[in-house]
């Protein structure tokens, strides 16, 4: 008896949710009323707006760590599903830094009537870490700066994501030093990853800038185009050997950055 | 030797505890419910929609965010021993004149209670034993206290209490005489987890302040077995996350 009842309530449960997914989606695919968005602003991708809509935060982190992409908006979306997945913590870090690096880029994302973003980068990241701000303070965090935090807990369920997105690479330009490998080779099989953009001219406006902070890999950071959401270049290096690239990405790592040893072979 | 102190004491002292709080309302709640069978956890929502309505409690503890957080500053007064047996659980209330201050916040210390095993998972780890410290703000914003319990030596403060638990259900236990204070059934560091969440039982109230401790305390095999005798399986499953921010404190 009591597990007819629970089927009965569980299918309308599932009902009602696909109803309001349904609802959510729709109201994601149009503006709120006397909300129009910003000349040119670029969207979340459409699998991230729908999870963050849905109220699948960590669905949209997963998406998007799964090719962490290195441009201002692609950086302000992780950011969001962070802040929205409940990591504002780790969300305010890359806030802080599109805020400092003043990024002109226009976003633009709501769910139903809520407006998460829109305007440039820059100035909803710094709207966003306001709101984090307000959030905290509610849970009685001190709002005296923290000198240096412990790492907090990792993700039992959905695994790392929300640590292989945690910034600092892309806003720091401090020099850091890796050891080169031996097995350095354009036709390398193992790439370490280090950065991905949308498109080859921002991968290769980008790579100075990668090899400005890895003064040691100038001249062997190269490009792998992948078609992974929609079409990716990525920017790494070349290397014959699988260890060496462990090696490398273990250096990046070391200090807080993203790094992830891929296979290049079909 | 605890269970014959126990026995001891329902024989000798059989009454009923007269404190009255909404805590003690919204654990007997006025609906049937339990923690196995037809009136289990899965039918909670029917009987109290806001258990099946999200952010609830007890959950997993994991992909903490560090944060620098108040203080968990507990004035407890020593108080008599008043435990009650509901049948979901074994309280000691408490008389009013306890606090729990977390900066500006404060709130009244109403009652503890035990569950086993514990609801609270931190990671992959279980613990045999949680006992839930329950306080209300002025407001009536409330705030529960989570003390972990694992295996080890023996609880000075359990072993003054445990023999007073009333084993039968609708039976209480008033020892003007007996003294313990709450505070000695927490660790000595207090850094802890935060989140928001609700009563882990029926009816479920949204809106509770969470307070994890990370650091467990110690009881017997013996004195966790006592409590697991009275008061049998009591743990409601672990909730969803529901995105829900989960503070990793590191106090001032």
């Amino acid at each position: 008896m009591r597990s007819l009842n629970n089927s009965g309530i569980s299918a309308i449960a599932k009902g009602a949710g696909f109803a309001l997914s349904l609802l959510l989606v729709a109201a994601c695919s149009s503006a709120p009323a006397g909300t129009k968005p910003t000349a040119g602003a670029k969207r979340a991708p459409k699998p991230v707006a729908n999870a963050l809509c849905e109220g699948r935060a960590a669905d949209a982190v997963e998406i998007l760590s799964a090719e962490p992409l290195a441009s201002p908006v692609d950086q302000f979306f992780t950011a969001l599903a962070m802040e929205k997945s409940g990591h504002p913590v780790s969300a305010r870090k890359l806030y802080a830094g599109l805020m400092a690096a003043g990024s002109t880029d226009p976003v633009y994302l709501h769910c139903g009537t809520e407006l998460l973003a829109n305007g440039t980068v820059s100035s909803e990241a710094a709207r966003r870490l306001a709101l984090i701000a307000q959030n905290l303070r509610s849970l009685d965090v001190a709002s005296a700066h923290p000198q240096q935090l412990h790492e907090g807990l990792p993700t039992l369920d959905g695994g790392s994501a929300i640590s292989s997105v945690r910034p600092s690479s892309g806003f720091s330009s401090s020099p850091m030093t890796v050891y080169r490998p031996q097995s350095t080779s354009p036709l390398g099989r193992w790439f370490a990853h280090l950065e991905s953009y949308k498109t080859y001219q921002s991968a290769q406006g980008n790579k100075p800038t990668l090899e400005a902070k890895f003064p040691s890999l100038k001249g062997y950071i190269d490009q792998w185009e992948v078609n992974v959401s929609g079409g990716v270049v990525r920017l790494g290096v070349r290397l014959d050997s699988r260890d060496d690239a462990r090696r490398l990405c273990q250096q990046v790592k070391s200090n807080g950055d993203y790094c992830a040893v891929l296979d290049t072979s079909p | 030797m605890i269970r014959k102190h126990a026995l001891a004491a329902f024989a000798a002292i059989i009454g009923t505890a007269t404190a009255a709080s909404a805590f003690q309302d919204s654990w007997s709640f006025g609906q049937e419910w339990s923690y196995s069978g037809s009136t289990g956890p899965d039918a909670w929502s029917s009987i109290a929609p806001a258990c099946g309505a999200g952010m609830q409690s007890p959950i997993v503890i994991s992909g903490t965010e560090p944060a620098l957080m108040h203080r968990l500053e507990p004035l407890y007064n020593v108080t008599s021993v008043a435990t009650h047996n509901d049948g979901s659980t074994v309280r000691q209330n408490y008389a009013p004149g306890s606090i729990l201050r977390v900066g500006a916040k404060v709130f009244v210390l109403k009652e503890f209670h035990f569950h086993t095993p514990a609801e609270h998972q931190v990671l992959d780890r279980t613990f045999p034993l949680e006992i839930q410290f329950t306080h209300q703000a002025l407001s009536g914003e409330m705030a529960i206290v989570s003390v972990l319990v694992e295996e080890g030596g023996a609880n000075e403060a359990a072993e003054e209490l445990l023999p007073h638990l009333p084993i039968e259900t609708g039976q209480g236990v008033n020892l003007p005489n007996v003294k313990i204070n709450a505070r000695d059934f927490m660790p000595q560091e207090k850094d802890y987890f935060r989140y928001m969440g609700s009563l882990s039982h029926p009816p479920c109230t949204p809106g509770v302040n969470w307070y994890v401790l990370k650091t467990p305390i110690e009881f017997s095999a013996d004195q966790i077995k006592l409590v697991q005798g009275i008061v049998g399986t009591n743990n409601r499953p672990v909730q969803p996350r529901d995105n829900r921010i989960i503070l990793d404190a590191q106090s001032q």
